[in-house]
């Protein structure tokens, strides 16, 4: 799947229009001695399988090119920018996750007008571009009260503006499916059968029906994560943070091939992994799953 | 032949109140700037800028925006000042030969690089050498009329040309012809190119980046070669700490400096100046840049542009002033020549050659022949076929409003004329794929330089070696002839009589461009810092060498 997204990507990029030359001379494409330095610099006079081979070629052997504008190997520009996107998606996740799971308990059935509240602030937040969140809670948060600092540096605190504006659409969109798992699970017999024996509302709706309505909002919020990598570019540029999104869209705008397959690959190894945590977490979350082979059996 | 000029005269060609204002900061800084920095003065200093070199190497400075950065950490030769004229600076003297193809550089003995390097005839010789190999130089255009570099002695080298260039000396004062040590040629191609590493004579040097973030330089103590002329001062630079953060958003920018997170930020947009405007919370400075405005270039190579009186009739259709002052809030003046009016050699008096002239702009084209009217009201020729011009511009370089400029000339335009004249921005591919097959009407670009020679050479010479985009396909011999004659004189009337002959030719009797606005950079601060400079051959920001703020 990994060499399958950058196979893709090398033929998307090859497709698109333009060549590649012009984009690297920039102005001055049209400096004879500067275009034939640059072909034979980056083996732009080869065909486009050539190209291909002698890129996956070095790819094998660990060497992932050096970028056409930025003339820094591409590990390096990766590892530079990596860590930033990771810091910023973990908090992003975690504040997705805990504001869900509160939203989602608190206004369950039967509160009927937090329902409603929390409904319409969480189509609010869904629905407004990321980028006028950032605004907004830089304003608040950083220009007027002075909390936060606006850019980058500053450690934990520099990463809390930019958490919320990614982690709070996130978590909204995440607390409304989690919500309508709650429901639904609350309605099943084993809930009545727990409250029955003495249990409070709030101790099913954690211990039991929250297992239940996990699944379904799992699944969207391992996606939600892995896209989480290339999604923050906004967010980057309001927030002048370092991170892999900004990389990402001035590659493609420049066509630095060796960056954008290095972050396609990138990308498809992520959600391997994520999909892959996933399924272990669905184990975990689920014992039917894990009894699956003997169900099977007894289906048979 | 010496060249020993007498100091600059104070210039006033623009109208520009804002202008204005520069000089008066300018020279409020020179003037109490004499001595070092008093106790009570900050001793770091953040900015908030925009953009985010791509390279910190001097030989890779095709970014403007990189300029007012690049010039804490690498000095020039010589130092071209607003006039045109060249004077020493990291050459204490320079001679040029009466055949004007020698030039003599004698360097101020005790300049040193950041790691320590002295800079003497060696390292300047083997800067110029190597800066000559297009495998770490963006353009080798500057060298085309060099024969060769010579050490005299320990501090005197000589350029030895194969025909005169002034193009040479503006090498001599750029960012690009900066010296940088000798040790860094040892780095790796890539590294040298990145540029983080490498070591100017500027009177900062790098102490981290953070790509992505920011860029934090340190002061050097040592420091004792600055362009007197200009800074009006010697020593080290007052702010120790210097950091550049790059805010790529506006609103952040201006946020940023509302809150006192950032010192001073640049490209304030045009919507955002009146929270600025309020003058004993804020400072607000426009800088226009020399070098050629935004220009449209018709294509003359293919019709319809191919006939003088098309291109004279879209010339004379549009009151570009009031559309100007329109888009960009009364924050950018409308172009009058195909050069900037802060530009040496700039003539005021074509300025009145744009007044707009719609009744004299319908007779150009109902006398090309386009007397007709198509169903949906567009003009056409007898032959029923539309006068279609289907403009385009690459997106990358659409910025600052030009997608509302070109869509409001357009809209003009069609008004004025009954044209089907349009306009749309496309990616660079498609720009490059159109180019390259000449499928294009007209294009769109500035270009800001320090001598004007560079910039309009590039720009219209018909050799296809220096005119790289020459992409109005302008081939001319009075062209390339007035060309010659500003670039191989070094003396100002010469030069003065060339570029004044030039401006009018190109606008006025061959109609062949259509100047639109003059760059600017705005720059916002707050009130109690001082000590901006300006770089007056450029017209943009010079480094923060002069800053200062209390504490």
């Amino acid at each position: 799947m990994v060499w399958a997204a950058a196979t893709l990507t090398f033929i998307a990029v090859q497709l698109s229009p333009g060549e590649t030359i012009n984009t690297l001379l920039g102005p001055n494409s049209n400096d004879p001695v500067l275009r034939a330095q640059v072909i034979q610099d980056w083996g732009l006079d080869h065909p486009a399988v050539v190209q291909y081979l002698l890129y996956f070629g070095r790819l094998l052997r660990g060497d992932m090119g050096v970028s056409y504008i930025e003339h820094r190997p591409v590990s390096e520009l990766l590892a530079d920018q990596f860590p930033a996107t990771i810091e910023l998606t973990l908090w992003a996740a975690g504040l997705a996750v805990v504001l869900a799971v509160a939203l989602a308990i608190l206004t369950s059935r039967p509160a009927r007008l937090g329902r409603a509240v929390s409904q319409f602030l969480e189509l609010a937040v869904v629905s407004a571009p990321p980028f006028w969140i950032g605004m907004l809670l830089l304003a608040v948060f950083s220009f007027r009260l002075g909390l936060f600092p606006v850019a980058g540096t500053g450690g934990v605190r520099a990463v809390v503006l930019p958490a919320l504006a990614v982690g709070l659409p996130i978590g909204c969109f995440l607390a409304q499916i989690l919500r309508e798992g709650l429901d639904r699970a609350l309605e099943q017999p084993f809930a009545l059968t727990a409250q029955a024996r003495g249990m409070g509302l709030g101790a099913v709706k954690l211990v039991h029906a929250l297992r239940h309505a996990a699944l379904p909002a799992l699944t969207v919020g391992g996606l939600a994560v892995g896209n989480l990598l290339g999604g923050a570019v906004i967010c980057e540029q309001v927030f002048g943070r370092a991170g892999l999104g900004q990389l990402a869209v001035n590659a493609i705008n420049s066509k630095d091939i060796p960056i954008i397959l290095a972050i396609a690959l990138l990308a498809a190894i992520v959600f391997v992994v994520i999909t892959t945590l996933l399924d272990l977490v669905y184990l975990l979350v689920d014992p039917r799953l894990r009894g699956q082979s003997q169900w099977q059996e007894a289906n048979a | 032949m010496s060249r020993r000029h007498p100091p600059r005269l104070a210039r006033l060609t623009s109208t520009l109140t804002a202008t204005a204002l520069v000089l008066t900061l300018a020279a409020c800084s020179s003037g109490d700037s004499g001595s070092g920095p008093d106790s009570g003065a900050a001793t770091s200093f953040t900015w908030g800028v925009e953009t985010e070199p791509a390279s910190f190497n001097p030989f890779l400075n095709s970014q403007d925006a990189a300029v007012p950065i690049l010039r804490n950490l690498y000095d020039s030769y010589l130092y071209l000042d607003g006039d045109g004229v060249y004077h020493p600076w990291l050459a204490q003297s320079y001679e040029i030969s009466e055949d004007r193809r020698t030039i003599s550089l004698t360097i101020r003995p005790g300049v040193t690089f950041a790691d320590g390097e002295p800079l003497d005839a060696d390292a300047a010789v083997l800067n110029l050498e190597r800066t000559q190999d297009p495998a770490i130089v963006e353009s080798t255009n500057w060298a085309v009329n060099l024969e060769r570099v010579e050490k005299v002695d320990e501090y005197t080298f000589a350029i030895v040309l194969s025909e005169p260039d002034v193009r040479v000396l503006e090498r001599l004062a750029s960012i690009a012809g900066s010296p940088i040590s000798p040790q860094d040629f040892d780095l790796g191609v890539d590294e040298l190119k990145f540029g983080v590493a490498v070591h100017g004579t500027g009177p900062y040097a790098v102490a981290r980046y953070d790509k992505g973030q920011q860029l934090v330089l340190q002061a050097r103590s040592e420091y004792n070669w600055a362009p007197e002329r200009l800074t009006g001062r010697n020593g080290p630079a007052h702010i120790a700490d210097l950091t550049y953060r790059f805010l790529a958003e506006a609103s952040t920018r201006t946020g940023a400096l509302a809150a006192g997170q950032v010192d001073a930020i640049d490209s304030v947009p045009s919507q955002d100046v009146g929270l600025f405007q309020d003058a004993s919370r804020y400072s607000y400075v426009i800088e226009q840049n020399a070098g050629t405005p935004y220009t449209l270039y018709f294509n003359v190579s293919r019709a319809p542009f191919d006939d003088v009186r098309v291109r004279r009739a879209i010339q004379k259709a549009v009151d570009l002033e009031q559309i100007v002052r329109t888009v960009y809030n009364g924050q950018a003046e409308a172009a009058k020549s195909p050069i900037s009016p802060v530009t040496p050699f700039y003539d005021q008096t074509i300025e009145s050659y744009l007044t707009p002239d719609v009744e004299l702009a319908n007779r150009l084209l109902d006398e090309a022949g386009w007397t007709g009217r198509d169903a949906e009201g567009y003009r056409v020729d007898d032959a029923g076929q539309r006068l279609a011009l289907p403009l385009f511009s690459n997106s990358r370089f659409v910025r600052d409003s030009r997608d509302i400029l070109n869509q409001a000339i357009a809209a003009a335009v069609k008004e004025a004329l009954a044209l089907d004249y349009t306009w749309q921005s496309v990616d660079s591919g498609t720009w490059s794929e159109r180019r390259e097959s000449n499928d294009y009407v007209a294009w769109d670009n500035s270009l800001n330089s320090g001598d004007i020679a560079s910039a309009l050479a590039t720009q219209y010479s018909s050799d296809p070696a220096v005119g790289f985009i020459n992409l109005g396909q302008i081939k001319d011999p009075k062209v390339d002839q007035l060309l010659a004659q500003g670039q191989q004189n070094y003396d100002l009337a010469t030069r003065r009589e060339a570029y004044t002959e030039f401006q009018r030719y190109v606008l006025e009797e061959q109609a062949y461009v259509l100047p639109l606005y003059v760059l600017r950079n705005s720059y916002a601060s707050t009130p109690e810092v001082t000590g901006f400079l300006f770089d007056p051959a450029r017209g943009n920001n010079w480094g923060s060498y002069n800053i200062t703020k209390p504490a």
